[in-house]
């Protein structure tokens, strides 16, 4: 199979090709400010649900790892541990740009 | 030149390019059937794509965006990347391999998890997390145990394997219309939660970025079209027999005509959705799913949801749905042990 075509190469690469091009096509715009007036009971809510948040973080990225054991496991031709880093290094990659937007 | 062919594959066709393009024209073939259903009238196709590459032109004046800026872009490449997964004019697939339909569930699920995550992290803090990520359990169960049914039958976890199956026996086609009815509620449930919304704020906001024109906006509306066509093409390999043996033109007209229907069905899966909420939900948008101008992305967007609506889905989903699909895994475990 051919390395572009991997599903974790190719992912990033769209990704990758996709943002850049938005960004170089469409520069960002200045937000106008009263999008950032936060309401009484979202900050009250926002309380209540920073606690979910680890939780959610989690089954997400237990989510997505148990995707890839179980895909690797069905696929007992690949002795290699390269494609499995190369699907979590795509992963972090997204993740971390996700952060730190 | 190997990797020429492998980038027009990703970028050209089946990829970005094509899913781009013919995802919009299934936008407007959905709108003409939904304009049809209302008794409205509907622009042309010409002057559909052309509104549509319009958006483009419109400069952006959206709030920041954080985190979400990224949502279309991961539904871009999550779509991409399954397309390459399931077999399109032919009875084989670009990138084929053994336990592949676990990626390719795992790729349709992902716009929907980032979009629970991003909204996590966005500053607007979500009201009813809980409800929404068990909407999308709710989905991802559905969508599985319905997938399932046809990898039993034919004993793969292999997308092409399985749709050469289902092409050898065209009457097992029909056995598994359950099953197909259920992947397909699931799958809307799933294109709803990806820029569905959940408190005030973040719904003011969500209104201004994705139907305001822009470029954004229109990023998202292609996206969105873009997904829904993988996730059509993936549907038509599992339970359609893809392009039931053929290939070449014959094969791509057979895609073509297989995904416009898998549509169509989809935009009728979504009035029964929003028929059986109208109870509970108000007010109800008897819509297309997928963004346009002058519809609200997803029913979650612009309006919060009741309790009691969410309620009625999980009663739907798990009442109904979760016993049919285990029914029809049964039954195909049964003709499997029958066949030997």
């Amino acid at each position: 199979m051919d390395i572009i075509l991997f599903p974790p190469i190719s992912f990033f690469l769209v990704l990758t090709f996709t943002h850049v091009i938005y960004k170089i096509a469409f520069p960002p715009v200045q937000a106008p400010q009263h999008f950032d007036k936060e309401t009484e009971m979202e900050k009250r809510a926002g309380m209540r649900e920073n606690k979910f948040f680890v939780f959610a973080a989690f089954f997400a990225l237990f989510y997505a790892a148990s995707f890839i054991v179980a895909t690797w496991a069905f696929y007992s031709s690949a002795r290699s541990i390269v494609p499995l880093v190369a699907y979590v290094v795509s992963l972090t990659v997204a993740l971390f740009a996700i952060i730190m937007d | 030149m190997e990797i020429l062919i492998s980038l027009f594959y990703l970028f050209i066709f089946p990829g970005f390019l094509f899913l781009s393009i013919y995802g919009t024209v299934l936008e407007w073939i959905n709108k003409k059937f939904l304009a049809f259903l209302h008794r409205t009238t509907e622009t042309n196709l010409r002057q559909f794509l052309i509104d549509s590459a319009r958006i483009f032109s419109e400069k952006d004046i959206v709030p920041g965006l954080g985190a979400s800026y990224l949502l279309p872009f991961i539904t871009i490449a999550s779509a991409v990347t399954l397309i390459l997964l399931v077999p399109v004019h032919s009875n084989s697939a670009l990138s084929s391999f053994r336990g592949d339909l676990i990626v390719a569930i795992y790729l349709l699920a992902l716009p929907a998890v980032a979009g629970f995550v991003i909204s996590l992290l966005s500053r607007h803090s979500c009201l009813n997390l809980p409800e929404r990520l068990a909407e999308l359990l709710l989905a991802e169960v559905l969508f599985l145990l319905a997938v399932m049914a046809p990898a039993v039958l034919a004993g793969t976890w292999n997308t092409v394997e399985i749709s050469r199956f289902m092409a050898e026996h065209p009457m097992f086609i029909f056995l598994e219309i359950p099953a197909f009815l259920i992947s397909l509620i699931a799958l809307q449930i799933r294109l709803e939660k990806i820029y569905a919304t959940n408190s005030p704020g973040e719904q003011e906001e969500s209104a201004a970025i994705f139907i305001q024109p822009g470029s954004f906006s229109g990023t998202v509306k292609i996206s969105l079209n873009m997904e829904m066509l993988a996730s059509a093409a993936l549907i038509n390999a599992v339970f359609l027999g893809g392009s039931l043996g053929t290939g070449g033109l014959v094969g791509l007209v057979l895609f073509l005509l297989k995904t416009a229907m898998v549509s169509l069905i989809l935009s009728a899966v979504n009035i029964f959705l929003a028929k059986a909420m109208a109870k509970a939900v108000e007010p109800v948008k008897e819509t297309y799913p997928l963004a346009s101008e002058d519809n609200v992305l997803a029913p979650g967007v612009g309006q919060i949801k009741t309790t009691e609506g969410f309620t009625n889905k999980i009663n739907l989903c798990w009442k109904v749905l979760f016993p049919l699909a285990l029914a029809q895994i049964i039954l195909n475990a049964i003709i499997k042990w029958k066949l030997g």
